[in-house]
């Protein structure tokens, strides 16, 4: 039934005509890319702009699982550290992937999975999605701001620095807070068995 | 943006086209040429490019088989240039309006009369393999193609590069279905799209399609010179959206460009009308004025053009603009589709 679904998901999809979209594009010249604050990345790291599936929240519990949930257009941009260069662009053509005010991150990493990885995870305010109108070529330019947020690593937009942090902790063993529901109401569950026994 | 004016189109008068000899000498015959001037406000402007580069090498073909064009005569590797991009259009007879991809290197390696051809689905192309016949005795044109690197030159004052795209000017090219943006970096030669590395300097600009102008550094003139198309254009077309230009310097109607249900076609390629604007072929023609695409879109009666909420009969209305960007969405494909010239010589 899955797999049917999918597959008629696949057709509709493969049948709609692409049309001509939005377009938002990152860049920044100021801001050094460091690995502790002081020292300067001397290798290119890769940019992506997008935003995480909804309800999924990306901690340090769960690392191994961002790449799964990361959404975005596919598009890998690039940060120059000879440059200081940073460059990513999204292109949508509707609003199914990410809805209207939808705020992006911007995740900047030397791999996304492999034991050692570096990354930095960042948001804006300013940085949302607008509705992605089939004749409105528009394009949106972001950048770092002051109300700029590191998720992950961090940010200093004052001193135009920005560090990344290690991503090497393995967590799947760690449960997600979807799963301490589960676990919690099938405790629940267990103990309303146990104490209707012990009335019989 | 101001109207484009024409300064001066030889096409009308074609005043270079020669009386053939009887004396059995040859002929020189020049095509018509003209020059198109706009004055263009920063924002996003429309453009397309219908006037052509000069003749590379022109001649009759021998032959035209596999990937290769034979000319009859004369040596058309040493009129190529390395590194340039190259395609051949017939010119006449029952393949009129063809153009082929050429590839330079192999051409100019030959150092003869033949032609090595792209004819990949990749190319531009106009077909993906040379028919076994209407090709020997039709006249062929080698011209350069139009790419990126040759846009600065078009403007005064000329286009400004800068790292940061949204600082610089470029341009929005329609491709497989999205609008791309590219962009001149700082040097002045190089051109990227935003997030990547690769210099696109030599991406080519189809002559069937039309841009967005991104100009960011001020009101610029555009210059357009070149040879006047004298003979059919083709396109083909996808079932789809897809750029559209009309390959002539004239602002064109629907009905001139044949854009109506012909129930003597087969049934696959003919246009498709429908009261209901989402079903029906549409012409989608950027307004800079307002910045957003304006639909056009053939009615149920499969002959009257109707422009979205806007009461009126625009079959005969010269709405397809010979510079401009026009994107068409179209419900069956037409391998075979001509545009006639839209002037008589």
């Amino acid at each position: 039934m899955k797999k049917t679904l999918c597959l008629a998901l696949l057709a509709l999809t493969a049948s709609v005509p692409r049309i001509h979209a939005t377009q938002y594009l990152f860049e920044d010249f100021q801001t050094v890319l460091t690995d502790n604050g002081v020292q300067p990345w001397t290798t290119p790291f890769e940019l992506q702009l997008g935003a995480f599936q909804a309800g999924f929240t990306p901690t340090t519990f769960n690392l191994d699982l961002w790449a799964a949930h990361w959404i975005s257009g596919g598009s890998v941009g690039y940060y120059d550290p000879s440059t200081a260069e940073w460059q990513a662009q999204l292109t949508l053509s509707d609003n199914t992937l990410f809805e209207v005010g939808r705020t992006f991150s911007l995740w900047a990493f030397d791999q996304q999975t492999g034991a050692e990885r570096n990354w930095l995870l960042v948001s804006d305010p300013s940085w949302f999605v607008m509705p992605n109108d089939s004749s409105d070529p528009s394009l949106y330019f972001f950048s770092f701001s002051e109300q700029t947020t590191a998720e992950f690593g961090s940010l200093d937009f004052l001193n135009s620095t920005a560090t990344t942090a290690p991503a090497s902790v393995s967590s799947n063993a760690v449960p997600e807070p979807s799963t301490y529901s589960l676990i919690a109401g099938l405790a629940l569950l267990v103990a309303a068995a146990w104490r209707r026994n012990r009335r019989c | 943006m101001k109207p484009t004016s024409l300064l001066f189109l030889a096409a009308a008068g074609a005043a270079s086209l020669l009386p053939a000899s009887s004396s059995g000498e040859t002929t020189v015959s020049l095509p018509p040429a003209g020059m198109m001037i706009a004055d263009l406000a920063a924002g996003a402007r429309p453009l397309s490019f219908p006037l052509l580069t000069s003749q590379v090498f022109v001649g009759t073909l021998a032959n035209g088989s596999g990937d290769t064009l034979t000319f009859s005569q004369g040596l058309v590797g040493p009129a190529l240039i390395a590194g340039e991009k190259y395609y051949a259009e017939i010119t006449d007879g029952p393949l009129e309006g063809e153009r082929f991809d050429v590839q330079t290197a192999p051409t100019i390696a030959a150092a003869n009369a033949t032609v090595v051809l792209d004819l990949t689905s990749a190319s531009f192309s106009t077909m993906n393999g040379l028919p076994p016949d209407g090709l020997v005795g039709a006249r062929c044109v080698l011209r350069e193609h139009l790419t990126l690197k040759k846009l600065p030159a078009l403007f005064s004052p000329g286009l400004t590069g800068h790292n940061s795209a949204a600082l610089a000017d470029g341009v929005q090219l329609h491709i497989d279905g999205l609008l791309r943006l590219f962009f001149l970096r700082c040097d002045g030669q190089t051109w990227r799209e935003p997030g990547k590395v690769v210099d696109e300097r030599n991406r080519v600009i189809p002559r069937d399609a039309g841009l967005l102008l991104q100009l960011k550094s001020g009101a610029k003139q555009l210059t357009l010179s070149g040879d006047v198309r004298t003979h059919a254009f083709r396109i083909n077309l996808k079932s789809s959206e897809q750029p559209f230009a009309t390959g002539f310097p004239l602002d064109m109607s629907p009905l001139q460009l044949g854009a109506s249900f012909d129930p003597a076609l087969p049934a696959n390629i003919r246009w498709t009308g429908s009261d209901q604007p989402a079903q029906a072929d549409t012409f989608k023609i950027f307004n800079p004025s307002t910045g957003v695409f304006e639909n056009y879109y053939l009615r149920a009666d499969g002959l009257t053009w109707a422009k979205k909420n806007v009461p009126g009969n625009f079959t005969s209305e010269a709405i397809i603009p010979a510079i401009g960007m026009t994107l068409l969405k179209r419900n069956n494909a037409d391998s075979g589709y001509l545009i006639l010239p839209p002037f008589t010589l």
